[in-house]
């Protein structure tokens, strides 16, 4: 124990000597951020744009495309209008919105009898961000829709070949709800059920800052992850490795103080970004003493996912290159180069999956509320859980590692 | 203090450590000498558990270095070939830190990393940080690394190299007071004089055998029977060695076209006539060096290999 206090004030020590390496790690999220924030800027904080809507079909389906827009979070961002065709072009051709859709006549009954039938999309050049927004949202409801179309394909030819009969439609209902209960995960479009729950909460919408902040936090805690695993090769090399396997203390103490190190380092990064982001952002702070708990929390996953990196690499090279392209992808898509809210929606699906991204919703649930006792239990524990599995494996990994 | 028995360690196909057995007391300073690649770096790996044995065992205080590592780690301290110190902290803090990896703490502390500060004269550089230090200063710091909970039993390898006369001196003292403390030493080095100056018993080893075993004075009295001849020039060896193969007490140890290393009993009186030999023998020679017995010359003897080349 007190060993393992040692090597952690001696690691601390470490990367205090370092200054570089740390600020480095806290100025480019801010500043990649802050690009990020002048580039998207359109003098509010969520995107807004109008969506003209050519409804020529005017049925069930049509009117279940158009209400895809009008549920959150799309409807504070998108403001739908109807309108005919040729009022639509003139309005969209002279740039006076992010998009039009039409919906042509007779599109429901192709949908029933499962023939080709197309949806027109006609986007505003010149906004970015909207019109990508609403092509997402069409292509889940499409999506939704196609499996729809398979699953209940023939159960709809009954319906579209004259009226049914009382048994058939008994029958199927019950198929239709052993199916729906089947496969409501993959027909209800997941997306939008994922952003609603993130922003939901917010009741006014939040200043770009505030809307990067838990994405950018945890980029600069990733970034010293990264940069503070490289350090393992230096430690073989330097020899201290081998030093320490010399000593009657155990790989478990040596190595835990380094994630200790860098959890205090993260810590401290934490309280100063969330002291930041609440008195001079002004962003909500749900649960401070979980928001707290959680950056170092974060911190020491990253390293620790890191120097398993670095030990499955064959050198320092490509150590760091694969620690950094991951950093990147991870990055991407996982809510810290741009917030999930401004990501197109597929992509967003795939990213709460990464490490950060996971890592950056459980830290908004944190800030945004509500998160209730047992979400954060489940949260921490699994965090607890995967780190353990991972610090076991790291040090018995490490011992032969030092001496190879 | 220390049992090494029958202990072999292999890499793959390769055995660097053939079947090597020691024994050391408290108080004594006990020499490996080797050439490169003898396997001596391969043993103190082995005996502070940093590579574990193929066969054989290690009795450290008692202790199976295999089955109770930790008790056996606690007694030792390391002093390894390779640096091996944090680059970022000061010499201090280095030390500080080992030592309260061996569960020094407080005033106990402090006062004994001054000692070795004092001793490693690195005193007035210690609040810089290691990497502003020069090869040899490093060379002592790691030294000092090793000594400063004062082990029981003390692994040095190569802990002079690169490091000045007046260091050497003071280190060496080190040593000696360590051993006058009780501790028992094991010592490598390629520095005959060194050994000779330093240790009660040496074993000499090669490809991962020992060659000899002995007290510093029998290993003299092996050595003192005959000298060493070594000559340059041009040779036939197969006709060289026909030749000499008729002296009485001469033994060839090594020879090639350019080159003859002989091991000769009363040389200074027999060179005439091993000259005129290796004449009728087709020899030329252009140089000659005669070398009175020495550990070297024994080494030489029993290994073909000088030390430094
Ligand atoms: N980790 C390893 N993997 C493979 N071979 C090794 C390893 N360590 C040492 N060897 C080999 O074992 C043999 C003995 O090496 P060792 O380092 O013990 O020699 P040494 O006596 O310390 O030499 P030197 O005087 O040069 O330090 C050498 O042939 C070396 O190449
Ligand atoms: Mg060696």
């Amino acid at each position: 124990m007190r060993f393992l206090a040692l090597s952690a004030r001696k690691d601390l020590l470490r990367i205090l000597r370092d200054p570089i390496a740390l600020l480095t790690w806290i100025a480019l999220p801010i500043i990649m951020n802050g690009m990020m924030a002048l580039i998207f800027r359109e003098g509010d904080p969520m995107p807004q744009g109008k969506l003209l809507f050519v409804d020529q079909d005017q049925t069930l389906v049509s009117g279940l495309i158009s209400s895809a827009f009008s549920r959150e979070p799309l409807s504070r961002m998108i403001l739908v209008e109807r309108m005919d065709e040729p009022a639509a072009r003139k309005r969209i051709d002279a740039g006076d919105a992010s998009a039009m859709l039409i919906v042509p006549k007779g599109f429901s009954d192709a949908f029933f009898q499962r023939k080709q039938s197309t949806l027109t999309l006609v986007k505003n050049p010149s906004a970015r961000i909207v019109p990508e927004m609403i092509q997402q949202a069409v292509d889940i409801v499409l999506e939704g829709a196609f499996y729809l179309q398979r699953v209940l394909g023939p159960d709809f030819d009954r319906f579209t070949s004259g009226p049914p009969s009382d048994l058939a439609v008994a029958a199927m209902s019950v198929r239709t709800n052993q199916l729906m209960r089947q496969f409501s995960y993959y027909i209800d479009p997941p997306l939008i059920d994922l952003e609603t729950k993130v922003i939901q909460q917010q009741k006014k919408r939040a200043p770009f800052p505030v809307l990067f902040f838990p994405g950018m936090l945890m980029l600069a805690l990733f970034g010293l992850a990264v940069s503070r695993s490289e350090d393992i090769w230096r430690e073989r090399a330097q020899g201290t490795l081998r030093r320490a396997l010399a000593t009657p203390q155990n790989m478990a103490s040596y190595f835990g103080g380094k994630v200790l190190a860098l959890g205090a380092v993260t810590a401290l990064i934490g309280a100063l970004g969330l002291v930041l982001a609440r008195y001079a952002l002004s962003a909500e702070i749900h649960n401070p003493a979980a928001a707290l708990l959680w950056a170092p929390c974060a911190g020491m996953s990253f390293y620790v996912l890191n120097i398993i990196i670095q030990l499955a690499a064959s050198d320092p090279r490509s150590g760091v290159m694969l620690s950094m392209l991951i950093l990147f992808i991870c990055g991407m898509i996982g809510g810290s180069f741009f917030p999930f809210e401004m990501m197109p929606a597929w992509l967003a699906a795939i990213g709460r999956f990464a490490p950060n991204g996971w890592l950056v919703l459980r830290f908004k649930e944190m800030l945004q509320g509500p998160i209730d006792p047992v979400q954060l239990f489940y949260a921490f524990g699994t965090l607890v859980v995967l780190n353990g599995i991972a610090f076991y494996l790291i040090c018995v990994r490490l011992r032969k590692w030092s001496v190879a | 203090m220390l049992r090494v028995d029958q202990l072999r360690k292999s890499f793959g196909e390769l055995t660097a450590v053939d079947g090597i057995g020691l024994e050391a007391n408290p108080g004594e300073i006990y020499g490996l000498l080797g050439p490169n690649g003898a396997g001596k770096t391969t043993t103190l790996s082995c005996i502070c558990g940093l590579l574990t044995p193929t066969s054989g065992h290690i009795w450290v205080n008692g202790h199976d270095v295999v089955r109770d590592g930790v008790e056996a780690r606690r007694v030792l301290g390391v002093v390894p070939q390779d640096l091996a110190l944090f680059e970022d902290l000061s010499a201090r803090e280095n030390l500080e830190y080992w030592g309260g990896a061996w569960g020094m703490r407080g005033q106990a502390l402090t006062q004994r990393t001054t000692e070795v500060l004092e001793a490693t004269g690195l005193l007035d550089r210690s609040k810089e940080p290691v990497k502003n230090f020069s090869g040899g200063m490093k060379r002592r710091l790691n030294f000092g690394c090793g000594v400063v909970h004062q082990p029981k039993l003390l692994l040095l390898d190569e802990p002079t190299v690169g490091v000045d006369p007046q260091s050497r001196v003071r280190l060496l003292e080190l040593v000696r007071e360590q051993a006058r403390n009780g501790a028992c030493v094991l010592y490598t080095t390629h520095y005959m004089e060194e050994a000779e100056a330093l240790c009660h018993r040496l074993a000499i080893v090669d490809h991962g055998r020992i060659v000899a075993q002995a007290p510093l004075a029998e290993l003299r009295a092996m050595a003192g029977e005959r000298d060493v001849l070594r000559l340059t020039g041009t040779f036939s060896p197969p006709a060289v060695r026909e030749a000499l193969s008729r002296e009485d007490r001469l033994e060839v140890i090594q020879i090639d076209e350019t080159s003859a290393t002989l091991s000769v009993a009363d040389a200074s009186r027999r060179l005439p006539a091993i000259f005129s030999a290796i004449h009728a023998a087709g020899g030329e020679i252009r140089d000659t060096v005669l070398r009175q017995p020495t550990l070297e010359s024994l080494f030489l003897k029993l290994t073909g290999k000088e030390l430094r080349e």
